[in-house]
């Protein structure tokens, strides 16, 4: 009875620490949630990008140099998001106005991995260990921080936390809402019918992949300028490949992908606060958010038969002439 | 020459044009002379014995990787999870080794290899089951297990197979000698190079000589037109899985018990990943697949040379590697989109009718007539 007490009072050690846990779940899915954001975006589409790894890459780099030079956080996910987008153009091109087959698809965006990488490695050497980049502050929001649990949760988080929590928001909105994103879905479901209605498909196409691009560059930037704080090399650590998943995990669903995000996210913290004493325990936390995805697929695919929102042109270039 | 031949020698000009165009240009911002350093890749890759050594070694899981691969994209299995095969493979074949110390090599070594097959196979299955079972997507699926794969290898090598005396490295001790695969001469080239070579004559008689190659591409051209024949797609994406898997798992086998001699971190160096590109590159036919392995075997090779020779960071001939394989792969799908029809290798358009596969399958023992259940509305479209 103490013990319970004790938890529900918000001044205890034991609530003390529950508060810290969850802000830093929040805190870790800041990072990953625009990722996986930009994949539902390019994969809604029908356009896959597997490069989601090296975009994250490129966008960690861009956005602490541009931090670094401009003393504006702000600036430097903007930049980061613009660095993105613009390396995304070399896969839309291809990809869309190229029409390449699935398989070439994937080793484009394999490519883009590495590549971004590379780039990130090239232009970011004289920022590792590099400390004067404006980073990101602590920004408590007006009266929400003040309630008591909650606000210390969810309302005194870094500023670029809050931007990516809203961006699952707007791309709901936007995909759910509006005609821009009715007409995207229906490019990623049947194309050759979007197209008989006088939606252009490559257009849409391009587009979902630059933009997705952007949301991956800013995911990067929000890594690097606020989750972690600092550039090294590798700074990702998988996070990129772990969004893919996790596009598959919320089901394609922006908001979905916040719940998923906050799971993941969760892994993630709780890794680093095991004792040392047991590395397995660790590994064991870092293969979860993986084997996450592969243990839902096939209940998402098959249980949900008929409401897996996996768009059906996922992968495949759309020919006019072909219909389909 | 008319203009419609011509079109393909126009998108290599500029798939391959805009390549040779960035690495001029990068280099000479670098200020260093293009010609040179291309030089230096050349002999660095194939011009001495220590590099064309290093080529061939780099070259042997990637012949074995890819020849899998072929089997698996031929029939739309995309299996990107041969990273996450190698590296079980590569561990399975550890464990053999580190668990039987002082066991005869004789015994051990096939163990070894026998291990790798059966383990990179079972890891390749999971996605083609789901795939089978639930229709999950095969993609995502081998690409999580890579870094399951991964995240496994990562975690013995530090902990409970970790080298005593490796003075904090992560990886295994070295096996005992009997454990290692026989080497030709003094070079790094191992008996791993004629199972490779094995493999990659293997699948392309697969492909090009049997009914059962016939059945791979059929599968790969839509699941309603090898039903129509008669053949069950589950059964030949289950065979190309496994069938790559195991090949994944024997480089990975070749890696720990021909090259290294002990299982370290990272043992794979992404090669799974490359060989998708080596596949790509060698437009999913066995002989120029077989060629794009040495290509880009040697590219590795020849760029690490290079940023030794140059001082350049390393990131410069990651850049450069990457961005001229991205100009090669849109040379050689604008080169297919603007001659117009199918790829080549697409067995209907080789074979001429489907009047001529039908005839072909009809007279192989598996082949039954058109099951009930496929009627007119399937193909009205």
């Amino acid at each position: 009875m103490t013990a319970v007490t004790a938890l529900l009072d918000p001044g205890s050690v034991e609530m003390g620490v529950i508060i810290a846990f969850v802000a830093a779940v929040v805190r870790s899915g800041a990072a990953l949630l625009p990722a996986t954001l930009g994949a539902i975006v390019t994969e809604r589409s029908g356009a896959t990008n597997l490069g989601v790894e090296g975009l994250m890459l490129v966008g960690a780099v861009a956005g602490f140099a541009a931090a670094s030079q401009s003393g504006s956080p702000v600036v430097g996910v903007l930049t980061a998001s613009a660095a993105g987008g613009l390396l995304c153009v070399t896969h839309a091109i291809p990809v869309v106005q190229g029409r390449v087959s699935p398989e070439r698809q994937l080793v484009l965006g394999l490519i883009l991995v590495y590549l971004g990488d590379a780039l990130s490695r090239l232009f970011g050497q004289p920022y590792v260990g590099h400390s004067s980049a404006a980073l990101d502050t602590r920004f408590a929001v007006p009266l929400l921080a003040d309630v008591p649990v909650l606000g210390e949760m969810l309302f005194q988080q870094r500023g670029l936390v809050y931007w990516s929590y809203g961006l699952a928001v707007a791309v709901w909105f936007v995909l759910y809402r509006t005609r821009l994103g009715l007409h995207l879905r229906a490019v990623g479901e049947e194309p050759a019918a979007a197209d008989a209605l006088g939606v252009r498909v490559d257009l849409y196409r391009f587009g979902a992949i630059v933009v997705g691009g952007m949301l991956m560059g800013f995911a990067g930037g929000v890594l690097s300028l606020s989750t972690i704080g600092a550039w090294t090399e590798g700074l990702t650590g998988g996070r990129g490949w772990i969004a893919l998943g996790l596009v598959t995990f919320a089901n394609w669903h922006p908001l979905w992908a916040i719940a998923g995000t906050l799971l993941f996210g969760g892994f993630e913290a709780a890794q680093f606060r095991l004792p040392a004493a047991f590395p397995g325990a660790q590994y064991l936390l870092g293969i979860l958010p993986y084997l996450a995805p592969i243990a839902t697929l096939p209940l998402i695919t098959a249980r949900m038969r008929g409401r897996s929102a996996a768009p059906a042109a996922l992968g495949r270039p759309y020919f006019r002439e072909a219909r389909g | 020459m008319t203009f419609a031949a011509s079109r393909p020698a126009f998108a290599w000009l500029l798939g391959l044009g805009g390549a040779i165009a960035f690495f001029l240009l990068f280099v000479l911002v670098l200020d260093r002379n293009p010609f040179t350093v291309f030089g230096a890749v050349l002999v660095g890759a194939f011009g001495s014995d220590v590099g064309l050594n290093r080529t061939i070694a780099r070259a042997i899981p990637l012949l074995l990787l890819s020849a899998g691969l072929l089997l698996a994209f031929r029939a739309k299995f995309w299996n990107i999870g041969l990273n996450g095969a190698m590296y079980m493979g590569a561990i399975a074949a550890s464990g053999v080794a580190l668990y039987n110390p002082t066991a005869p090599g004789w015994l051990i070594l096939p163990l070894m290899l026998l291990s790798a097959l059966a383990v990179g196979a079972a890891w390749s299955l999971i996605p083609a089951l789901l795939r089978v079972w639930f229709g999950a997507s095969e993609i995502i699926v081998s690409l999580m297990l890579n870094y399951v794969a991964a995240r496994i290898g990562d975690f013995l090598v530090i902990s409970y197979w970790k080298d005593p005396n490796g003075r904090g490295f992560p990886g295994t001790a070295t096996f005992q000698e009997g454990f290692w695969l026989p080497r030709l001469g003094s070079s790094n080239v191992h008996l791993g190079l004629l199972f490779g070579v094995v493999a990659m004559v293997a699948v392309w008689l697969v492909l090009s000589r049997t009914v059962w190659g016939l059945r791979v591409d059929l599968v790969g051209q839509g699941a309603r037109a090898a039903q129509y024949l008669g053949i069950s797609s589950a059964a030949v994406l289950l065979a190309v899985a496994g069938v790559s898997g195991a090949l994944g798992g024997l480089a990975g086998a070749g890696e720990v018990a021909g090259l290294n001699h002990r299982l370290e971190a990272g043992v794979t160096q992404d090669l799974g990943y490359t060989a998708i590109l080596v596949v790509s590159l060698g437009l999913l036919r066995p002989w120029l697949t077989a060629v794009a392995c040495l290509a880009v075997a040697g590219l590795l090779v020849g760029g690490t040379q290079v940023q030794l020779q140059f001082g350049l960071p390393s990131a410069v001939s990651g850049v450069l590697l990457w961005a001229i394989l991205y100009g090669v792969i849109n040379a050689q799908n604008l080169a297919e989109r603007w001659k117009g029809g199918a790829p080549p290798f697409r067995p209907a358009a080789r074979e001429g009718t489907a009047a001529a596969v039908v005839s072909r399958l009809a007279a192989s023992s598996g082949a039954r007539g058109p099951r009930d259940g496929l009627g007119s509305s399937e193909r009205s479209g």
